[in-house]
């Protein structure tokens, strides 16, 4: 990602959100993976997650700053159908966005 | 180039130099892109599994070209009210984004980077450099472009937090460097100065 606008807060601790009620009627869960490509502003990427998850401002930039660092960040974990909702918006804003069966 | 939101949220933006403006209405079409480079930037790969990528391909990608279709409907419509500025320093075009467009416009610059990115072949290394380095008009073209319509979606991001914001993309035009004072805020540090993955 691209760097443009710097932190404006300092980053909280926070925690991958799970939909448990949904997971015990439709099975295992799935994580929605957001990759690191080198031209999507981080600024946007943090806007996104605010607006996709309605995560807060810290929680999304953490989320950012995953991406940027390690090149990957599970961004949400829960019930299949909703995560392939939000892999559709994401990638509707065009972030790079995969799913993949949360490990057991 | 000068951007300002409203108190409608709509965002004026005045000052365009007129190769920005060429180069703001082609997203449309680097939205529409058949390039299949192009388009596996703006489809791309959703699952590992095979079985279930086709899947996701056949149920899900038509909805997702759909918006993207949509989407360079919204920017291609209100880039036909791009108008001259017969009162501008030179050859400027101004530009309104309505409010309600505004997440229409930032991810259609998104994608139209993307699709930028995918089609021109540039590498990560060459992301770094400046435009006129890559030895090859097309790519340093690309790279220009991809430049300025980042540097536009982050203008227009900044701007919804400050209300005003004077942009240089402009003044990049005739920088060598093309590190310049991109992030708008008037500190010349740009955005090269900062780590990227």
């Amino acid at each position: 990602m691209k760097t443009l606008l710097r932190p404006r807060t300092t980053v909280a601790a926070t925690e991958t959100e799970t939909d448990t009620a949904t997971l015990t009627r439709v099975g295992r869960p799935w994580n929605v993976v957001v990759h690191d490509d080198p031209v999507t502003l981080m600024e946007y990427v943090t806007k996104v997650f605010m607006e996709v998850f309605a995560y807060p401002h810290a929680k999304a930039q953490e989320l950012m700053l995953e991406v940027h660092q390690t090149g990957r960040s599970v961004v949400w974990t829960g019930a299949r159908e909703r995560a392939e909702g939000h892999v559709q918006k994401l990638q509707g804003r065009h972030l790079i966005a995969t799913l993949e069966p949360s490990p057991e | 180039m000068r951007l300002v939101m409203d108190e409608n949220g709509d965002v004026h933006v005045t000052g365009m130099p007129l190769l920005f403006a060429d180069t703001l209405g082609r997203v449309p079409a680097l939205l529409e892109s058949e390039d299949p480079r192009a388009r596996e930037r703006l489809a791309p790969r959703t699952f590992e599994d095979d079985e279930e990528e086709a899947q996701w391909r056949r149920l899900s990608t038509p909805d997702l070209l759909h918006l993207i279709a949509s989407r360079a409907e919204t920017v291609r419509s209100d880039l036909a009210a791009l108008r001259w500025e017969p009162d501008g320093p030179g050859d400027t075009f101004a530009l309104t984004i309505p409010a309600a467009h505004r997440p229409a416009f930032e991810a259609a610059l998104n994608g139209a980077v993307q699709s930028l990115y995918g089609s021109s072949g540039l590498s990560q290394e060459e992301l770094q450099r400046n435009p006129g380095e890559l030895g090859d008009l097309d790519r340093d073209i690309a790279l220009l472009r991809i430049r300025w319509l980042t540097a536009f979606l982050g203008d227009l991001l900044m701007v919804q937090e400050r209300g005003m914001l004077d942009d240089t993309i402009d003044e990049m035009e005739g920088d060598d460097t093309d590190d310049g004072d991109i992030d708008g805020d008037g500190d010349g540090d740009g955005d090269d100065d900062e780590p990227r993955a």
